[in-house]
């Protein structure tokens, strides 16, 4: 049997997605490709900007000193031993890269994780700390949130960015994934699901886990946030207007009473 | 007799240590694996992208199946890795053809088995081999689980 190989030449960029609509099952005419480009210039850019100080003064912000290259490292078109050695190669003093070079450690642990704990990648490593069980939240995800719609202007922000870039900056993706599983109680593995079917960099690894650690069952407690905080690190991009977004314009206090009133009563 | 390469989503470079020693390189476009790992039209066409700019053919169809039928005798090598449903296709492809793995370049060598409960217990072990340009020397080590 001959096996005939894929066209590999395009002359656009729209007609390399033209011709993986007519590839992939159930794509749609409102499929399109992501901004960031899987291509060797558009991945040496953004090594060439690497800058392990700027990053750790800055990552925290939206408009921070990020590297971008997740989609990269996801799919081996660098690894995480070259970003470290370019990292340690970019500071003279190597104390000046350990933020950056953390942050790749995140990726390594959680690939080691998968390793030796597949089935952690679907299910709860451990109960939820916020006082509720696991069978007190949603199994699928409501479709305001699919459609970016659910009135919340911040979060509809967040998701409209995620639908439209295949990418969100870390602190986005952790606002969304908080949103879902604490202000809304659905389960992490539905919000998971959703962020995974989006994302350019979508790996089971580092996003599974990332959502249990944002849910508890994979952290000590809960991860959530304010708008305040939104305000601090978000900048224009996202509405953070306090009347767009009631739910999430309080106090941590108020909050962590709002969103788990039997916290202090469940067994540790 | 040359190995055939199988290069799958985790090892997209032209210099990935599979390439190394030589052969025909082929990428699977296997829709019911990218179902399987939840991958949507843009990774899709991030991974397609990428290929691209590879000496790599893409042959679509089922992974083992496709495999089997352009390897024939041939030996194959791919990329290791923990990705469990990938795991899953080389079992399956292991009882019929010789798969042979490549690991990627190490990160941090560990000085005895970490603790992955938590980051930090990880991270604590870890960083002395982290902070040095390839994970400085193995021999200071013990071990690169």
């Amino acid at each position: 049997m001959t096996l005939k190989p894929l066209q590999k030449d395009f002359s656009s960029r729209e007609e390399l997605a033209s011709h993986l609509r007519s590839i992939t099952p159930n794509a749609s005419e409102d499929d399109h490709l992501a901004p960031a480009e899987a291509s060797p210039e558009a991945l040496n850019a953004l090594l060439a900007a690497v800058d392990p100080q700027a990053y750790a003064r800055s990552r925290n912000f939206l408009n921070g000193k990020i590297t971008r290259l997740s989609p990269y490292i996801r799919h081996g078109m660098v690894s995480l031993n070259h970003v470290r050695n370019l990292a340690l190669s970019r500071v003279s003093k190597k104390a000046d890269a350990e933020k950056l070079i953390q942050e790749l450690g995140w990726r390594a642990f959680w690939r080691k994780v998968e390793a030796q704990n597949p089935d952690w990648l679907w299910a709860d490593v451990e109960p939820y700390k916020t006082g509720y069980f696991a069978s007190d939240y949603a199994d699928t995800l409501p479709e305001d949130i699919a459609l970016g719609e659910t009135g919340v202007a911040a979060i509809d922000d967040i998701i409209n960015i995620l639908i439209n870039d295949g990418y969100l900056h870390n602190h986005l993706r952790m606002y969304l994934a908080s949103y879902i599983v604490h202000w809304r109680q659905v389960k992490w593995q539905a919000g998971a699901q959703f962020m995974l079917s989006h994302l350019i960099d979508a790996d089971l690894a580092s996003n599974n886990l990332s959502w249990q650690w944002i849910a508890s069952t994979y952290s000590s407690k809960p991860y959530i946030f304010n708008l305040e905080n939104m305000q601090k690190y978000c900048g224009d991009e996202i509405n953070t207007i306090s009347r767009h977004n009631i739910p999430l314009d309080a106090g941590y206090g108020t909050l962590s009473a709002r969103l788990f009133p039997h916290k202090e009563m469940m067994p540790s | 007799m040359t190995d055939l390469i199988w290069i799958h989503d985790e090892a997209l470079r032209a210099d990935h240590p599979v390439f190394a020693g030589g052969g025909q390189a082929v990428f699977i476009w296997d829709n019911a694996y990218f179902d399987s790992i939840n991958a949507g039209f843009k990774q899709r066409g991030f991974i397609y992208e990428a290929l691209i700019h590879l000496p790599v053919e893409i042959y679509k169809g089922d992974t083992v199946q496709t495999l089997s039928d352009l390897a024939e005798n041939q030996p194959i090598r791919t990329a290791s890795t923990p990705n469990p449903y990938l795991r899953a296709i080389m079992a399956d492809l292991r009882k019929t053809q010789t798969l042979n793995l490549v690991d990627e370049d190490v990160f941090a060598h560990l000085k005895g088995k970490p603790d992955l409960r938590r980051f930090f217990k990880y991270w604590n072990k870890a960083k002395a081999s982290a902070m040095q340009i390839n994970g400085g020397t193995p021999d200071l080590f013990d071990t690169d689980l």
